[in-house]
């Protein structure tokens, strides 16, 4: 299981608006992916309609899941690959941990997933002696400097070509060069040793194909290619939910998907896997693993308020257009998926109460959803959680965050409901602010439970009389 | 691998995975397959006819479109007359191209028809070394060691493929005897050939011809189908677009147009 640091977001969220360099990677990214992936949905064909034509196939896929898997997993038998149904992080990294001890693996090459960083799949292969190389450029800085990703796609945006520069020079030993093609360079010679030396190459799986059998990898920089082509042994992971039916579905979702993520008509490469090498063919791994995860998905299944959450793809769009994360950045989340879609699956995953900071930092402002490829409705499963939260829920196991909260409600919506006693509120309160400290005619701080109004703005004090009262003197003026 | 035993535990645990997700979605059982993966169009074969027996102004069209989309992506694309003057081109190109890793030139080329007429190993100069990727019937770990090695020592690899996508400049190969992935993945440039009835226009033709023409069924997808759209490319420090990450740092498809 990968560390669960939610608890830290407000502390960490105040760390990272204070960081000038992180604020100006953020802006970086999102005044440049945002506004791109936005003009390529604009420029399909079919508009932006295929969101919803792409939002139709993942939930037809989703509805008929049991029958998908089934068919999936056949396919990758009888072509001779091995699939392991794993019900959470430790069942699939004990089985990972088993497969490479029984091949006596040594050292693995891996290709960017989301899913390994979800069950923690690293700590438990270097604790076991076995060295761990991440591929991705960006993975492997931060696997350099000790870090997690902090997007999506792009795990290492927070870090400057100065950082990776210093970083490369210390680790790798190269001369001090901040040029980005030269530091590129240096990370092609250093891992292409590791991917001709590695026993087994881990991927985890964009989007399969049940007709066919087939999980697919995608990638730009050819390292998922790499991990899956040269080592003896091959395992993919996949969370159960990442399936569709027809092989035809793949064209609006590759096409979204390579939009959506980095603005591309189609990503750099597509690799359909559905077993091991033939014994006529001269490579491919020897051996084709295929983990099937559930840790938390069947849950959310279950319940048809959120199971929506089920449709996504992971191509990080949200994120890039999320007033949120452009100020607090992928490590606030404190969980490897960030932004809106953080927001959302991190709560369902570790805990709603544990990770309430998570689905109430997001501004409710509709930017993810219409980035989203496939048009999920993220809003509407933030304001759910809310409601989880402000209510309790026994079935997800949410205790009511505020209790006094809920009462405090339930007290203002009396005296609304009733002018004489709204107007003796207001009345009240005009005596009360008189108390309160001012400046320049507003209010800088409140007590006890309001206080939270004034943290970070000052308040206007009530009119000294209400706009009804204004109103009716007006009126009875001649 | 698996004994027995193991091979029990595995079929409970998916039953039981199953089982939970069919309770999770409150049902028993699905529909027939053939709703859930689609039937024939009725217009089958009209369409397939359409796909395969594009006019030759509407194939030189779809070049240009591939040769348009393939600028985008840092891909270059020769048009040429016939498969002499591609072997011609590509004996040139190798010529004047320099290995990224050590001094020796060597060059791999698939063990595949187009290849062949390539005639490459024909006039190529002393110092360079052309290897084919030709084996036997079931290679076994000390034969595909040595093309292995071969592959690695290569800075140039040369493939066909079975199709390109003009809309998004994407070349479409399945895994076959003779045709080892690495070839388009491991030396430093890739060079493709491909004839121009191989360009088809976009991912709809694609999957329709893969998933209904009976010829392209007698294959199917193989057990790894890899879709190339471009030079090996990175965007990860600072967001800098810099090519050659792990994959073929140059790229070079071409197509026999007579």
């Amino acid at each position: 299981m990968s560390e669960i640091k939610t608890e830290f977001y407000k502390r960490n969220a105040a760390k990272a608006i204070k960081d000038p360099v992180l604020q100006h990677a953020l802006s970086d990214v999102q005044n440049r992916l945002g506004p791109a992936t936005a003009l390529a949905y604009k420029n399909l064909p079919e508009g932006m309609a295929l969101r919803q034509k792409a939002h139709e196939i993942r939930q037809f896929a989703i509805n008929h899941l049991d029958i998908l898997l089934e068919t999936l997993v056949k396919k990758i038998r009888d072509r001779g690959g091995t699939v392991y149904f794993a019900r959470d992080a430790a069942d699939a990294t004990s089985y990972c941990l088993k497969v490479a001890k029984e091949n006596q693996i040594k050292m693995v090459v891996k290709g960017k997933s989301m899913v390994t960083e979800e069950i923690g799949l690293n700590k438990i292969l270097e604790a076991n002696q076995i060295e761990v190389n991440e591929t991705d450029l960006g993975e492997y800085i931060i696997q350099l400097a000790g870090e997690t990703p902090s997007h999506i796609i792009a795990p290492a945006i927070h870090k400057t070509r100065k950082e990776v520069a210093q970083l490369f020079t210390q680790k790798l030993g190269i001369p001090y060069c901040e040029d980005p093609p030269v530091l590129t360079q240096a990370a092609r010679k250093t891992l292409r040793k590791k991917f001709l030396a590695a026993d087994m190459g881990l991927s985890g799986c964009n989007l399969a194909c049940a007709e066919t059998g087939h999980i697919t990898t995608v990638s730009n920089e050819g390292n998922i290619r790499m991990s899956t082509t040269m080592p003896k042994v091959h395992m993919a992971f996949m969370g159960m939910e990442r399936v569709v039916a027809r092989l035809e579905d793949h064209d609006a979702l590759f096409r979204l998907l390579s939009r959506g993520a980095a603005a591309q008509n189609m990503a750099g490469y597509v690799s359909y896997i559905g077993g091991p090498r033939t014994e006529d063919q001269l490579d491919g791994p020897d051996q084709f693993h295929l983990v099937i995860l559930d840790n938390g998905r069947s849950r959310i299944l279950a319940d048809p308020e959120f199971r929506e959450i089920l449709l996504c793809i992971r191509c990080a769009a949200c994120l890039n257009v999320c007033p949120a994360y452009g100020k607090i950045g992928g490590h606030s989340y404190g969980y490897p998926y960030s932004g809106p879609i953080g927001a959302v699956i991190t709560p369902l995953f570790v805990g709603v109460n544990r990770a309430k900071d998570l689905c109430c930092g997001e501004p409710l402002c509709g930017a993810c959803k219409e980035a989203c490829p496939v048009d999920i409705d993220l809003p509407r499963m933030l304001l759910g959680l809310r409601a989880k939260l402000a209510e309790g829920d026994p079935k997800w196991g949410v205790t009511q965050a505020n209790s006094m909260e809920k009462i405090a409600f339930q007290i203002w919506s009396l005296i609304i409901r009733n002018r004489r006693v709204y107007d003796l509120a207001l009345k009240t309160g005009s005596l009360i602010q008189k108390l309160l400290p001012k400046k320049n005619g507003m209010i800088t701080t409140m007590p006890f439970i309001f206080k939270g109004w004034t943290q970070s703005r000052d308040i206007k004090p009530l009119a000294r009389s209400s706009f009804l009262t204004q109103w009716k003197n007006r009126e009875n003026k001649p | 691998m698996t004994g027995p035993i193991t091979q029990e535990i595995n079929d409970a645990q998916q039953h039981e995975f199953i089982m939970t997700i069919q309770k999770a979605l409150g049902k028993s059982s699905g529909p027939a397959l053939p709703e859930l993966f689609g039937t024939a169009p009725n217009d089958l074969d009209t369409r397939l006819n359409a796909y395969i027996n594009k006019s030759q102004p509407d194939r030189m069209a779809l070049l240009d479109l591939f040769i348009e989309q393939a600028q985008l992506l840092n891909l270059a694309v020769r048009p040429v007359e016939n498969v002499s003057r591609a072997g011609l081109a590509i004996q040139e190109f190798i010529e004047q191209t320099q290995p990224e890793w050590g001094t020796q030139k060597s060059v791999i080329a698939w063990h595949h028809p187009l290849i062949e007429q390539l005639n490459l190993g024909k006039n190529l100069a002393d110092d360079i070394t052309l290897f084919t990727t030709r084996s036997s019937s079931a290679p076994d770990s000390k034969e595909r060691a040595q093309i292995r090695s071969q592959l690695i020592n290569s800075y140039i690899g040369i493939s066909a493929a079975d199709f390109c996508v003009a809309q998004s400049a994407t070349l479409v190969l399945r895994t076959r005897p003779h045709q080892p992935r690495a070839v388009s993945l491991v030396p430093s440039i890739h060079v493709a050939v491909i004839t121009l009835d191989q360009i088809i226009e976009n991912l709809t033709e694609l999957y329709f011809r893969l998933k209904w023409d009976p010829e392209e069924q007698k294959l199917g997808l193989t057990n790894c189908m890899t879709f190339i759209s471009g030079p090996s490319k990175t965007g990860d420090i600072e967001l800098v677009m810099v090519h050659g990450a792990h994959g073929p740092r140059q790229m070079i498809v071409y197509v026999i147009t007579g």
